[in-house]
């Protein structure tokens, strides 16, 4: 689906405040993907994500109002899908019984058809045709979840959603400073998880010893 | 090589790799780069866990999330942190919950949450807390906000109270003969009234409210007093030498005054254990709620994000 055109955005939020669910949901068709992307991203499970996604616009439906122009639409919507991935992750970790964890390869209704070895374009390539083998997607995905809520919510938003570090604070109600430290001390914690798991990641990917912070 | 024995923080590496830097410090870090391969390296393996993280695939949409047809909800105006309740007609936001919006936008930055802390147990507020309970924790927090910062006003409201007029509960004036009410502290007027009364020169104004007077000098008289109500010329009777009437005089007037006190109007409550007809019981219970409500205040802060 091509990108609205910003006008046309706004067109479909004014409709959408004034109760139109038909021009709401053109946004739903919109931002779904980044919405269930996220929502999966922060918990881990599949069909939770797809409960909290849908309860998430049913709620930024309601709240529609509240949305001010002039601030990024994405970011207002991913902020309260986040919020609820959230209150739903710690809600979860209440009842250990119930800790979601990465499903195996199997159960995964989506797994895209990656090679078990891992595709790499030249030295100079380009990062986004880089194919992740499945069992590297598990552990980065695992390794996410091992974070603190706070700096996984920052680094999925940024890193795995492309999100603008403005965005990144709208969508957590934070400053930029507040934004910026979740991101690095994410950010190094993955790296030194990750090192656990070499044998996984690209050749050249091997990250070093050093363990400086 | 690197020869430096400074190094560029993560945090600052991190901003670097996402251009969040002003030019000259980009410039500047750079600069550092060229020289030091230990950041180089460093920066490496940043850059290289972005790369993976970027490369991570969306999951494919199991289905569309579009809303049924005739959806229909009762739009609600601003709120903060929106909790999953489906197709629940809401009813209309109360005046409540919108004057505790702007106090929710607060200093940003602030981790960790807790919920369900206690909280002063001050009737009113906790009549409301039980209604609004039931409208969600959403709802919930910001009651508590309210009510924390209701209690810190009433505390610092208790504390200039305690400081201003001290003898404002009391009824000190009458007993002490005239002294002035306002501004003097109490140990002060018991002091004053006590020259007054007695030839003993009462110098120091040290808490005469508290009879923390020696106690083998005063023992005699403070049982004396004790039987006695106390006008200052029993007093003397009972104190032949001069040397232990000049802490008696101190003793007696806190007594004679609750004397004339129980006269006077009704007693001030207590709350607590705190004597609110004392400043310093004043002061101390305006302190607690202070305390107590600027705890609650941040506890209930708006933005709930958890470090684990």
């Amino acid at each position: 689906m091509s990108k609205l055109a910003r006008d046309d955005e706004e067109q479909l939020i004014a409709r959408s405040q004034r109760g139109d669910v038909n021009a709401f949901n053109q946004l739903v068709l919109q931002y779904q993907q980044i919405m269930y992307g996220t929502v999966f991203r922060l918990l881990g499970d599949y069909d939770t994500a797809a409960d909290v996604t849908q309860e998430a616009f049913f709620s930024a439906f309601r709240a529609i109002q509240s949305y001010r122009g002039g601030s990024s639409f994405r970011a207002w919507l991913l902020r309260i899908g986040s919020n609820l991935a959230c209150d739903h992750w710690r809600r979860v970790q209440r009842r250990p019984a119930e800790s979601l964890e990465v499903l195996t390869a199997e159960e995964e209704p989506h797994a895209p058809s990656v090679l078990s070895a891992l595709t790499m374009s030249g030295p100079e390539g380009n990062p986004e045709e880089m194919l992740l083998a499945q069992e590297l997607q598990d552990v980065i995905q695992q390794e996410l979840q091992h974070l603190p809520l706070d700096q996984r919510t920052a680094i999925i938003l940024c890193d795995v959603e492309g999100l603008s570090y403005e965005e990144v604070a709208q969508a957590t109600e934070t400053s930029l400073g507040t934004v910026r430290s979740r991101i690095s001390r994410g950010r190094a914690r993955l790296r030194n998880a990750l090192q656990a798991h070499q044998e996984l990641l690209p050749r050249n990917y091997r990250l070093s010893s050093s363990n400086n912070e | 090589m690197s020869q430096h024995d400074w190094h560029l923080t993560t945090e600052q590496l991190s901003a670097y790799l996402d251009r969040q830097l002003s030019e000259e410090e980009q410039k500047e870090y750079k600069i550092h780069l060229d020289a030091c391969e230990q950041c180089r390296q460093t920066l490496l393996e940043l850059r290289q866990t972005v790369t993976l993280l970027h490369a991570l695939p969306q999951p494919r949409l199991p289905r569309s999330f579009v809303l049924p047809v005739d959806t229909v909800v009762t739009p609600l105006p601003q709120e903060e942190h929106i909790e999953g309740q489906l197709s629940n007609p809401q009813e209309p936001q109360k005046t409540l919950e919108q004057q505790a919006q702007p106090a929710g936008r607060m200093a940003q930055g602030v981790e960790g949450e807790t919920e369900g802390q206690p909280v002063p147990p001050l009737l009113l507020a906790e009549a409301r807390a039980r209604r609004e309970q039931t409208r969600g924790r959403r709802t919930g927090r910001t009651v508590m906000r309210l009510m924390s910062g209701l209690v810190a006003v009433l505390g610092i409201f208790l504390l200039i109270t305690a400081l201003n007029f001290p003898n404002a509960a009391t009824s000190m004036s009458t007993s002490a003969g005239g002294a002035s009410v306002a501004s003097a502290p109490a140990p002060n007027a018991q002091s004053r009234a006590a020259t007054r009364n007695s030839a003993a020169q009462v110098a120091d104004g040290t808490s005469a409210a508290t009879p923390s007077i020696k106690p083998a000098a005063t023992q005699p008289e403070q049982e004396a007093t004790n039987d006695v109500a106390g006008t200052p010329s029993a007093f003397a009777a009972n104190n032949p030498t001069p040397a232990p009437v000049t802490p008696t005089p101190r003793v007696i007037q806190p007594f004679q005054a609750q004397g004339n006190q129980a006269t006077a109007p009704p007693a001030p409550p207590v709350i607590l254990f705190f004597d609110l007809s004392q400043p310093a019981g004043r002061a101390g219970l305006g302190i607690l709620l202070l305390i107590a409500g600027s705890m609650g205040l941040r506890l209930f802060r708006r933005r709930p994000s958890l470090t684990d």
